[in-house]
């Protein structure tokens, strides 16, 4: 268990320095004042996690693999903590459209791709 | 505007990080393998219902309160190099990874399925705005903390 916990920790590391390479990737070529990165990265997470939880239930990805590439990369890759911050600080901004944008839309994005790869990963 | 990137000032006024170095990837790894655990942990010491994990609503309320608080105590001082280590290893790193967006859009699809769509739709709304609420209180939190802070030091000169 402790050993599952390491591994997931690690790979939470791989994702969270990932999500930083993204993040100034994007900022250096796109200049938007909604957050264009964090969507990106959030979008892709929901995807991946929504296929690997589809392969793990079907038995096609070994359960631990499932966790510490799940729970553990992808965990570490996307973040709400600072999808909500940048929301509220467009709500400050008085900017009510993208913070809408922000919160309810890529929610709406994020689940709607979690369902495609849920449904793909089940498939397969 | 972004917690996750250097230094360039945004409209909001927060630094970003714009140009990655290798040694910033490390720091961030640190922090992110940090979060990443204690997520992980927390939602093993939770109880799960159905298929939804407590965990992942308690750390996706922890994780805007501490991020929202910790870079209203950042922006009270300039940026150093110092600063900008904090922000990749907490901000970045640790607190980033402590939150699971993917997660948290999984959960909503298993809970429309299993149960009724609208509790989905109201799982997602409710943690958006426990989210962003959560943030705000952080960053009232540091703010009046700070200004206690203030009063004090002018009574005690």
């Amino acid at each position: 268990m402790i050993l599952g916990t390491l591994l997931v920790a690690l790979a939470g590391g791989v994702g969270a320095a990932l999500r930083l390479a993204v993040n100034g990737f994007v900022h250096r070529r796109i200049r938007t004042n909604y957050p264009v990165a964090m969507f990106v990265i959030n979008v892709i997470g929901a995807f991946l996690l929504g296929l690997i939880t589809g392969l793990t239930a079907g038995h096609i990805l070994p359960e631990q693999l499932g966790l510490y590439a799940g729970v553990g990369m992808v965990g570490g890759f996307t973040a709400f903590s600072t999808t909500s911050f940048q929301t509220l600080r467009l709500l400050q901004e008085r900017r009510i459209w993208l913070a809408i944008a922000n919160s309810f839309g890529m929610l709406a994005v994020a689940v709607i791709v979690a369902g495609l790869g849920l449904w793909l990963g089940r498939l397969i | 505007m972004n917690s996750d990137i250097e230094v360039a000032r945004t409209i909001t006024g927060v630094p970003v990080i714009v140009r990655v170095r290798p040694r910033y990837l490390v720091v961030a790894a640190l922090g992110g393998a940090l979060g990443a655990g204690a997520r992980f942990m927390i939602a093993q010491a939770t109880p799960i219902w159905e298929t939804l994990s407590f965990g992942t609503v308690i750390v996706n309320i922890l994780g805007p309160f501490l991020l929202g608080a910790f870079l209203q105590a950042l922006a009270e001082r300039p940026e150093t190099r110092r600063t900008r280590f904090a922000r990749l290893l907490v901000a970045v790193g640790f607190l980033g990874a402590l939150t699971s967006y993917a997660q948290l859009a999984v959960d909503v699809v298993t809970v429309a399925e299993n149960h009724h769509v609208l509790l989905g739709v109201g799982y997602a709304v409710g943690t958006l705005i426990a989210g962003a609420g959560a943030v705000w209180l952080g960053i009232m939190s540091v703010k009046s903390w700070h200004r206690i802070l203030r009063r004090r030091g002018r009574a005690e000169r």
